[in-house]
C-alpha cells in the first residue's frame, strides 16, 4: 500500500513536472510569439522611419521655400539690383569706380546670377551667361568669384576684375 | 520605293517637330532678404539648336547648338557676341537632359564623369559619379532617383565640400519623358552661408503644340558684332 502510494506520488510528481514543463514550454512559445510580434512591429516602424528620414533628406519642403521668397524684397532689374544692394550695404561707390567690398558683398548676395559682374563693369550679358550655365557651373564660378573678390578687397585692389569680359574673371 | 521615299520626306518634318519643346522658366534667387528674378523662354529644336529668350530683367537672346557655338544678342543695342565653347552648348541647360530622356545621369557622362558607386536606400537609388580627369572642378556628384526619376542631385567641389544641391519635383508626364516643373537649389558660397534658388517651369509645349516663332529666331544680319575673343579663355581684357 505504502509502496503504491509512493509510486503514485512519484508518477504524479513526474506528471506534474511534465505538465509544468509543457506549461513552461507553452509559456515560452507564447513569449516567443509575443517577442516576434514586437520585433516585427519595431522593424516596420524602423523601416518606415528610415524611409521617412531618407525621403526628407532628399526632398524639399516647397511651402517653406515659397514662404522665404514671399518675404524677400524683389529687385527688378540688374541696375536697380546693383543700386539697391549698394544702398543696402551703405556703399557710395559708383559704377565706373567700383568699391571692392561692395563688389564682394553683391557677389555674396546674388553671386550665382552674376550681378556682381555687372557692377564690376563686365558686359551686360554676363548675368545671362551665369544663369545659362546653371548659375555658373553649379555655383562653382560665383564661389571662386566670392573668394578672389574677398582677397582683392583686403588688398584694396580689384582692378584685375573690373571691366573683365572673361567668364572666369580670375 | 519612290512613294516610300516621298512619304518619308513629308513625314520627316513631322517627326522632327515631335521632339521640339518649348518651356517658360522663372528663376528666383534669394539671400539676405533680397531676391532677384530671371524669366526666360527656352525653345529646343530636335537637332539641338536652342534659343533662349531672356525676358527679365533685360531682354537678351542666346542661340546655341550642341557644339557650343553660341551667340548672345541684345536687341536694344542691336549687338551680338559670338562665342564658341562647349560650356555654352545646348547641353548646358539642365532641362536638355530631361527633354532628351537622359535622366539617369543628367548628362554627367558626356561631361566627363563616370559612375563610381550605386546604393539603395529604401525605395531610392543613389548613384555617385566622379570625374574621369582630375582637372574637373567637381570631385563628385550624387544623383538620387525615386521611381526612375531624379529627385535630388548634389555637387561637391575638389575638396569634397558640397557646393550645391538641387531638388527636382512636381513632375509632368510628357509623351516621351517626364519633366520636373520645379527645381529648387541651395548653393553654398561659404561653409556658413547659402543661397536659395527656385526654378519654375511652365507652359511646356511639345511637338505640334510647340509653334512659337522663336524656334526659328535668327539674329539680324545688321547686328553689330562684339568680339569676345573666346570668352572662356580670355584672361582679363580692360577697356
Amino acid at each position: 500500500m505504502l509502496k503504491s502510494f509512493f509510486f503514485c506520488n512519484f508518477v504524479a510528481s513526474k506528471l506534474n513536472k511534465k505538465k509544468q514543463t509543457i506549461k513552461n514550454l507553452d509559456d515560452v512559445q507564447v513569449n516567443r510569439q509575443k517577442s516576434m510580434k514586437k520585433i516585427l512591429i519595431l522593424a516596420t516602424l524602423l523601416a518606415f522611419t528610415c524611409n521617412v528620414s531618407f525621403a526628407s533628406m532628399y526632398k524639399m519642403d516647397n511651402d517653406a521655400v515659397d514662404a522665404i521668397f514671399a518675404d524677400a524684397v524683389e529687385m527688378t532689374s540688374v541696375s536697380s539690383a546693383t543700386s539697391s544692394l549698394l544702398g543696402g550695404l551703405g556703399a557710395n561707390a559708383e559704377f565706373n569706380n567700383p568699391n571692392p567690398w561692395a563688389a564682394w558683398a553683391i557677389c555674396w548676395v546674388v553671386g550665382p546670377l552674376g550681378i556682381h559682374r555687372h557692377y564690376l563693369g563686365t558686359k551686360g550679358n554676363m548675368w545671362a551667361i551665369y544663369t545659362f550655365t546653371c548659375c555658373g557651373i553649379f555655383g562653382i564660378v560665383p564661389m571662386v568669384d566670392f573668394w578672389v573678390l574677398f582677397i582683392a578687397a583686403i588688398k584694396d585692389d580689384i582692378s584685375k576684375y573690373t571691366n573683365n569680359d572673361s567668364f572666369f574673371m580670375w | 520605293m519612290k512613294q516610300v521615299f516621298i512619304l518619308l520626306l513629308f513625314l520627316s518634318p513631322a517627326l522632327s517637330a515631335q521632339n521640339r519643346v518649348s518651356v517658360d522658366a522663372e528663376i528666383k534667387q534669394v539671400n539676405k532678404g533680397q531676391s532677384m528674378t530671371v524669366q526666360k523662354g527656352i525653345y529646343l529644336n530636335a537637332n539641338g539648336r536652342m534659343v533662349v529668350r531672356f525676358l527679365h530683367p533685360e531682354e537678351y537672346y542666346m542661340v546655341t547648338n550642341t557644339f557650343g557655338e553660341a551667340r548672345v544678342y541684345h536687341p536694344k543695342t542691336n549687338e551680338v557676341m559670338v562665342m564658341n565653347d562647349q560650356m555654352l552648348s545646348s547641353q548646358g541647360e539642365l532641362i536638355y537632359y530631361f527633354l532628351t530622356n537622359q535622366t539617369e545621369d543628367l548628362g554627367l557622362r558626356s561631361l566627363g564623369f563616370s559612375l563610381a558607386n550605386t546604393r539603395v536606400e529604401g525605395n531610392m537609388i543613389i548613384r555617385t559619379y566622379t570625374p574621369r580627369h582630375s582637372r574637373q572642378n567637381l570631385s563628385k556628384v550624387e544623383i538620387v532617383h525615386e521611381n526612375h526619376l531624379p529627385i535630388y542631385s548634389a555637387y561637391y567641389d575638389a575638396k569634397g565640400r558640397m557646393v550645391e544641391r538641387l531638388y527636382y519635383s512636381d513632375y509632368e508626364r510628357l509623351s516621351f519623358t517626364a519633366f520636373p516643373k520645379r527645381v529648387t537649389g541651395i548653393s553654398y558660397p561659404t561653409a556658413n552661408d547659402s543661397i536659395i534658388s527656385r526654378t519654375l517651369y511652365s507652359n511646356i509645349k511639345v511637338g505640334k503644340d510647340a509653334t512659337s516663332p522663336h524656334f526659328d529666331f535668327t539674329i539680324p544680319a545688321n547686328a553689330r558684332r562684339v568680339d569676345s575673343d573666346n570668352l572662356f579663355q580670355q584672361q582679363g581684357r580692360r577697356r
